[in-house]
């Protein structure tokens, strides 16, 4: 049977990018991916920590990308991300999208409205998986994925950089039972990048960082190579 | 052993329709066996004691063109629970109509009767592209709208434990799975 056609809808974090691998596992073509810039950093909507770094991420897997600004305003975010599907349509005909949704019904049910409307399939293959599981299915995918945001107590700036590996899974469960953190950060307690995974021809590196923020609140805008 | 049958024409659907489905069965410290609705075998429905039919995408409907491919439904004497495209295709296979009917977010049902353990009002998470013209065959339960826009999000054979839900009870409601796993039936 000939491979479903897929557009990515990519942030460059874990969710996104495991997302995305799980459907090449599959079997699918991943044909482009769908970046949304947006300039509100509180968007309900989309990541935008080191958005602006899915364009290395594209390179690295050798994939064309479609970067599409939003001023990141509620609901029109929406007719924005609705014009990135049409154009991932029309210049790489896609069948049918990939997201990172979770566990998120506010996100999910925009974009699948979306792509029901314009007759694209939508495959959310991270859907309800438990955090934890999550967590440990990128290891056993050996991703490196880092910290590049945190939003929530007692997570501080100490976290910013830190990989996901086995030790940090250990910590996250603690402060899950501790403070009902989300471990995997579904609730926006933080936010990751892709340095390398299977999809990536070469991993990345950071060259340059930037640290803002206080107490619970930080962000590491990166530069990659 | 719980049967969870998958009717996803698309693999990758699997993952977010049938996985979390097998998910709360082994939490709740079931064995479960998946097959996909054309590899169900007859030793499959001889050695399980309940069977759920799992949902899929919005435009995956090609089950709903071959509701023969599980006419197995209509022999089978244990407890069965369909799940959006799981209802639409146990209400086909019993003579009911498939139509167009799109829905996709959260609504709020009134269960005036006890279905599936739980009663009143309850948010749930539909997603569903079709529905059922629900026939006498069935108790039907939370009912929104009227005439032609008349959706039935529940319902039960009169005669037998099978249950349909057109919402996903894995993602607001998932104590309706677990009671249908448990016995805790009306």
């Amino acid at each position: 049977m000939k491979a479903k056609k897929l557009g990515v809808l990519f942030s460059g974090g874990k969710d996104s990018t495991l997302a995305a691998w799980i459907a090449k596992k599959e079997g699918y073509k991943l044909c482009c991916l769908i970046s949304i810039l947006s300039e509100n950093p509180d968007s309900y909507m989309f990541h935008t920590p080191d958005i602006k770094q899915t364009k290395k991420q594209a390179l690295a897997m050798n994939l064309p990308i479609i970067e599409q600004p939003t001023k990141g305003k509620k609901e029109d975010e929406l007719k924005d991300l609705r014009e990135s599907l049409i154009q991932a349509r029309n210049l790489y005909k896609i069948e049918g999208i990939v997201t990172g949704a979770v566990e998120s019904v506010y996100q999910s049910t925009r974009i699948r409205k979306l792509c029901y409307e314009l007759k694209l399939e939508c495959f959310n293959p991270l859907w309800l998986r438990n955090q934890i599981r999550l967590l440990e299915d990128l290891l056993e995918n050996e991703f490196k994925a880092i910290i590049v945001g945190v939003a929530a107590f007692p997570l501080g700036k100490e976290w910013l950089g830190r990989e996901i590996n086995r030790k940090t899974i250990e910590e996250l469960k603690t402060l899950q039972n501790k403070y009902k953190i989300n471990p995997s950060g579904e609730g926006g307690e933080f936010e990751t990048l892709v340095l390398d995974c299977p999809l990536f021809k070469k991993p990345l590196r950071i060259k340059d960082k930037q640290i803002s923020g206080e107490k619970n609140s930080w962000r590491m805008e990166v530069e990659l190579e | 052993m719980i049967l969870i049958v998958s009717v996803c024409e698309d693999r990758l659907h699997y993952y977010e329709f049938v996985r979390p489905i097998n998910d709360i069965c082994q939490e709740e410290g079931l064995k479960t066996r998946y097959k996909h609705y054309l590899e169900v075998e007859n030793k499959d429905l001889e050695e399980c004691t309940k069977a759920i039919i799992c949902g899929t995408g919005l435009l995956d409907y090609k089950i709903l063109k071959n509701p023969e491919k599980l006419g197995w439904i209509k022999k089978f004497n244990k407890p069965i629970l369909g799940i959006c495209a799981g209802m639409q295709i146990i209400a086909e296979v019993f003579g009911c109509r498939i139509v167009e009917g799109l829905d996709i977010g959260l609504r709020t049902l009134d269960f005036k009767e006890e279905f599936l353990g739980i009663k009143g009002n309850h948010q749930v998470y539909s997603m569903h592209s079709m529905k059922a013209l629900v026939n006498k065959e069935f108790e039907k339960e939370c009912i929104l709208g009227q005439g032609e826009k008349e959706i039935v999000h529940c319902i039960k054979k009169r005669d037998k434990q099978i249950y349909g839900v057109l919402f996903h009870p894995e993602v607001r409601n998932k104590e309706m799975i677990i009671n249908f796993l448990k016995n805790r039936l009306e």
